[in-house]
């Protein structure tokens, strides 16, 4: 648009150019024109001057021919400044000639009246002006004789150069024409590329934005256009894409806080059914920590044993189940070192053989040098009671508990274990109770077992290992082991 | 980016294009025009300007002259005016001119007293077309007027078997170059007992005149079998009467000078039976040469240069064709 106003503005100033130039020639000629009627008229005005003077011979006639003289004389000069034409100043010469004839006529015609004035004046002398001012008079006819045929020839050569310099004109015009067109043609080539050049990468543009509008929007990489397109497509694009990316990273955003709170939501449930499950099991460790049958049975052996009168053994099972029940009071729920944990399976341990006797045997093999451990409460005592009670069923041979702790250095790695020589399982068997240990709660509940590897689990998580080593008739092994602990 | 470039670059192309022309133009305009004045200034003082004839010898005159640079300025009156021409010779003689080439008016003391003042003023004179006889001209160049008239004399009267009543017309009767012709048409008739000249007109080198007398001459005396026409412009009267009068050649043969007007077709159609061609550029171009040779030498070789005359026919039209006798476009001055 602005290539278009520039160039009417050129075209229009050309125009007044040309045409002030044409306009300039013009008056240039007719100037020229002027020059030769001046001279012709001050030559018409010289000739009655040299008649009045003839007439009276007056000082001041003279002096007026002596001027119209000079004028005549400077308008010659700027006729011959007229160069127009070869023929033009070939007439100029001649009628400089003929002019010279005339004046010098005219001289003569003065010298002739000045002889007179000098009182040497005689009729002949006029006589002899009047001849002279005859052939003056015939001279002053040959010049105006010429009058017309310089003016013809002065206006049609002007006309000649007024007409090459239009014709130069007209071609400055046609010029100017063919520039035009070649603007005109320039500029259609060039919007047509320049639309090609906006249409193509508006076209990717829109296919990249239906892309993004089927939904794909992940599958979105970027819109590419050539980068020879114009600046403001390339930041179109730019921003196009850079939205995008941005939309990308907000839907990524807002997909993750969803996955964060789903996760939030299942953890919390899991929360929730671990404070239940640690509820329950807190429930079922209080009844575990004083089996009803185990107080019993052990109120009846202190009873049996005061009967027999046996006062210091009585005193020691009082004193051992008094810190079972004061343990069992203190850390209900809580945790306790293994160190202490294993103190009161002392206990339990010593109640036990004072119940069964020679039946059966309680062997410790311990390594504390990682005792200091925290452990819930009351977890060794369940696994040896189940020890007892599965070692010992329906067998006549004499029943020896191992309970066994062990640090592993290199590892960190803590394990405790209580193995029995009781019937043992079968692999079924094995695979039941494993299974049984994480799924059905009515189950787990059931077993102390279950109820002790909840309670491990939920305080080392991943760093805790519950593993079950048995074979039918051969006894079976229950092996704790407690990974990243420091001694 | 590269668009506002482009953009620029094209402005700037179409800008300086056009800003190139204007100084061109300017240039053209105001280079000052300086004409180098010629060596020698010529006046050609033509006789008439209504026939080519003169046309041709004042463009052979400026033809010749550019060589050594004269300029040759024509002037003429439009019909034959012995006045005008004595005026235009005045004039000539006033500007000072370097040399005269003019046309020899017989018989006008008047003519005689301007060459003789061209002469006291050290102007040569030098005389084309027509003779005359004075020791105030230069030198001739022409035909051999009385060698050509004679020649269509015998042509003339091959033509009527030696028999024959003949109408001449002349421009008029005083003019020199017809006044030769007719002679030599008349000796050349006094051979033949039974030729005779019948009567003398005057066309006064008017074509519709000249239509006029022959007309009624042809008219008031039917015997006539034969028109001599001494110079060009009659010869064009008589070609338009037997034009009109569908006469041919067979009936009254008709022997012209020079080739003007349709002359050509008349010749081919058979209304005219010859024309003796002059050569008008030759004689501008020799009169020149010899103004030349005169202020190079002060002396001149030949005082009388002839040129070439030729007789064309009907038969040998096509030659003549051949011959270069354009118009030539010469720039007048009617005083």
């Amino acid at each position: 648009m602005q290539l278009i106003l520039g160039m009417a503005l050129l075209a229009l100033l050309c125009f007044f150019f040309f045409h002030g130039v044409s306009i300039w020639q013009y008056q240039k000629n007719m100037d020229k024109v002027l020059v030769l009627n001046d001279f012709f008229s001050e030559l018409d005005m010289n000739y009655r001057k040299l008649y009045l003077y003839v007439q009276d011979g007056e000082k001041e006639a003279l002096d007026e021919l002596g001027d119209s003289r000079k004028r005549l004389d400077e308008r010659m000069n700027a006729l011959e400044d007229v160069q127009i034409s070869e023929g033009f100043v070939r007439d100029i010469q001649d009628l400089y000639f003929v002019l010279q004839h005339y004046k010098e006529q005219s001289f003569l015609i003065q010298e002739k009246m000045q002889g007179g004035k000098t009182g040497t004046f005689t009729p002949q002398l006029l006589g002899e002006a009047v001849t002279l001012y005859r052939k003056a008079g015939e001279i002053y006819q040959v010049m105006s004789a010429q009058y017309k045929d310089l003016h013809l020839t002065l206006i049609h050569e002007a006309n000649i150069v007024q007409t090459s310099l239009n014709t130069r004109v007209v071609q400055c015009y046609m010029l100017m024409i063919i520039i035009a067109l070649i603007f005109v043609t320039l500029s259609v080539r060039h919007a047509s590329r320049l639309a090609e050049g906006i249409a193509e990468p508006i076209q990717t543009l829109t296919a990249g934005a239906k892309f993004v509008r089927t939904g794909d929007i992940d599958q979105f990489q970027s819109v590419v256009i050539a980068p020879s397109s114009y600046d403001e497509i390339t930041t179109l694009v730019a921003v196009f894409n850079m939205t995008i990316h941005q939309l990308k990273d907000y839907i990524q955003v807002m997909e993750e806080n969803a996955r964060t709170t789903e996760a939030l939501h299942i953890q919390e449930m899991e929360n929730l059914r671990i404070t239940s499950l640690l509820k329950a099991s807190e429930l079922k460790a209080l009844q575990m920590q004083m089996n009803p049958h185990f107080l019993f049975n052990t109120l009846n052996m202190i009873s049996r044993s005061v009967d027999m009168g046996d006062t210091d053994r009585t005193v020691l099972m009082l004193h051992k189940t008094a810190q079972l029940l004061r343990y069992s009071l203190d850390y209900s729920g809580r945790m306790a070192t293994l160190a202490k944990e294993i103190e009161m399976l002392g206990n339990y341990v010593f109640l036990q053989e004072q119940r069964f006797g020679s039946r059966i045997f309680f062997d410790f093999d311990l390594d504390e040098c990682f005792h200091q451990i925290q452990v819930p409460s009351f977890i060794l005592q369940p696994l040896v009671e189940n020890s007892v009670v599965h070692g010992l069923g329906g067998n006549t041979r004499k029943g020896i508990v191992e309970i066994r702790t062990r640090y592993l250095p290199e590892e960190k790695t803590g394990q405790i274990s209580i193995a029995d020589n009781g019937e043992g399982m079968t692999r079924e068997t094995q695979k039941r109770v494993m299974a049984g240990l994480d799924s059905d709660q009515e189950q787990r509940e059931k077993i102390g077992l279950a109820n002790v590897n909840m309670r491990l689990k939920l305080l080392f998580g991943e760093n805790y290992m519950l593993e079950i080593f048995s074979n039918p008739g051969e006894g079976t092994e229950i092996r704790i082991t407690l990974k990243k602990i420091e001694r | 980016m590269e668009y506002e470039i482009k953009r620029n670059i094209w402005i700037g192309v179409g800008t300086g294009s056009l800003f190139l022309a204007a100084i061109l133009l300017c240039l053209e305009l105001f280079q000052t025009q300086h004409i180098e004045k010629p060596e020698k200034r010529i006046s050609f003082v033509a006789a008439f300007t209504t026939e080519s004839y003169w046309a041709m010898a004042c463009g052979g005159a400026m033809e010749e002259g550019e060589k050594y640079n004269f300029d040759v300025k024509g002037l003429s009156s439009v019909e034959m005016s012995a006045e005008k021409l004595i005026a235009n010779l005045e004039s000539a003689i006033y500007s000072d001119v370097d040399g005269i080439i003019t046309y020899g008016m017989r018989g006008s003391e008047e003519f005689v007293q301007t060459l003789e003042k061209a002469d006291a003023q050290g102007i040569p004179v030098v005389l084309i077309d027509s003779d005359v006889d004075t020791e105030h001209k230069l030198g001739y160049v022409g035909s051999n007027n009385y060698l050509s008239g004679q020649r269509a004399g015998n042509e003339m009267a091959k033509d009527c078997g030696g028999k024959g009543k003949i109408l001449v017309v002349v421009s008029y009767l005083e003019t020199a170059n017809q006044i030769d012709r007719v002679a030599g048409f008349r000796d050349a008739l006094e051979q033949y007992p039974d030729m005779e000249i019948v009567e003398i007109l005057e066309g006064e080198s008017n074509v519709t005149m000249g239509q006029e007398v022959i007309m009624d001459a042809l008219l008031e005396k039917p015997e006539i079998n034969g028109i001599f026409c001494a110079e060009g412009v009659s010869a064009c009267s008589a070609g338009y009467v037997m034009e009109k009068l569908e006469k041919d050649c067979e009936d009254i043969h008709v022997y012209a000078y020079d080739y003007s007007g349709p002359i050509n077709e008349w010749l081919e159609q058979g209304y005219m039976s010859g024309t003796i061609q002059q050569d008008p550029k030759g004689m501008g171009k020799l009169a020149v040469r010899m103004l030349e040779e005169y202020m190079r030498t002060g002396t001149l070789a030949e005082k009388e240069i002839y040129t070439d005359t030729a007789l064309i026919t009907k038969e040998n039209l096509e030659d003549s064709k051949n011959i270069d006798y354009g118009s030539m476009d010469i720039q007048w001055h009617y005083y």
